[in-house]
């Protein structure tokens, strides 16, 4: 079993899940690190658009309001809402964000109403 | 009033993902905020319409917020590496 007729997953049994159905703690953590990152990006933009006066004021920007108030935090977030997100066609509604397209370039924070 | 009508204030966009595989409105924005590739950076007046903008592509780049811009050869200058030496004197006849 070595050169072109090597054992591999795929040769042997023909199915292989190339995503584990949990992810690595690594994966994990990578995803932090970019969760923290977007929070670090609309904190700046917060800030750039905030009036001058002290203290947690609107911006009177509606969308930028709601990415700084209402959008979850990377610490404020409980890990099953970090590493899974909703689908409507899996078991019990939750899909392991990993298993999403472009997962690592998208947002999953917010939930449905009533989720 | 915005804090930005005191000071005119700049976003240092640093592209830190690929926008491949992203759907043409985020291409267009990160063009538009005049990026191109993975670590260009960018400098954008503060304005609501960027920061929308921004908000747009927020998981792709990283925004800073900076009192001036920086000139291409500014940025270039602070990339050079260290040359491992110190000229003490000038040699007169390479002048």
């Amino acid at each position: 079993m070595f050169g072109p007729f090597k054992g591999t997953l795929p040769t042997l049994g023909g199915l292989l899940w190339k995503r584990s159905w949990r992810m690595s703690k690594d994966q994990k953590f990578r995803l932090r690190k970019r969760m923290q990152l977007v929070d670090r990006n609309i904190e700046v933009l917060y800030q750039s658009l905030k009036p001058a006066g002290e203290g947690q004021v609107s911006t009177g920007h509606p969308k930028i309001d709601h990415l700084k108030f209402v959008f979850p935090k990377e610490n404020e977030m409980k890990p099953v809402d970090k590493y899974t997100t909703f689908n409507k066609n899996a078991k019990n509604y939750r899909k392991a964000v990993h298993h999403v397209p472009k997962w690592t370039k998208l947002s999953f924070r917010e939930n449905p109403k009533y989720f | 009033m915005s804090s930005a009508a005191a000071k005119q204030m700049y976003y240092k966009i640093l592209q830190k993902r690929s926008v491949i595989g992203m759907p043409p409105t985020v291409r267009r924005n990160i063009e538009i905020l005049g990026l191109k590739k993975r670590f260009d950076i960018s400098y954008q007046k503060v304005s609501p319409s960027t920061a929308h903008r921004l908000a747009k592509v927020k998981e792709l780049v990283e925004i800073e917020l900076v009192d001036e811009p920086k000139t291409k050869e500014q940025l270039k200058e602070e990339r050079r590496p260290n040359p491992g030496f110190v000229l003490v004197k000038a040699n007169p006849n390479t002048q």
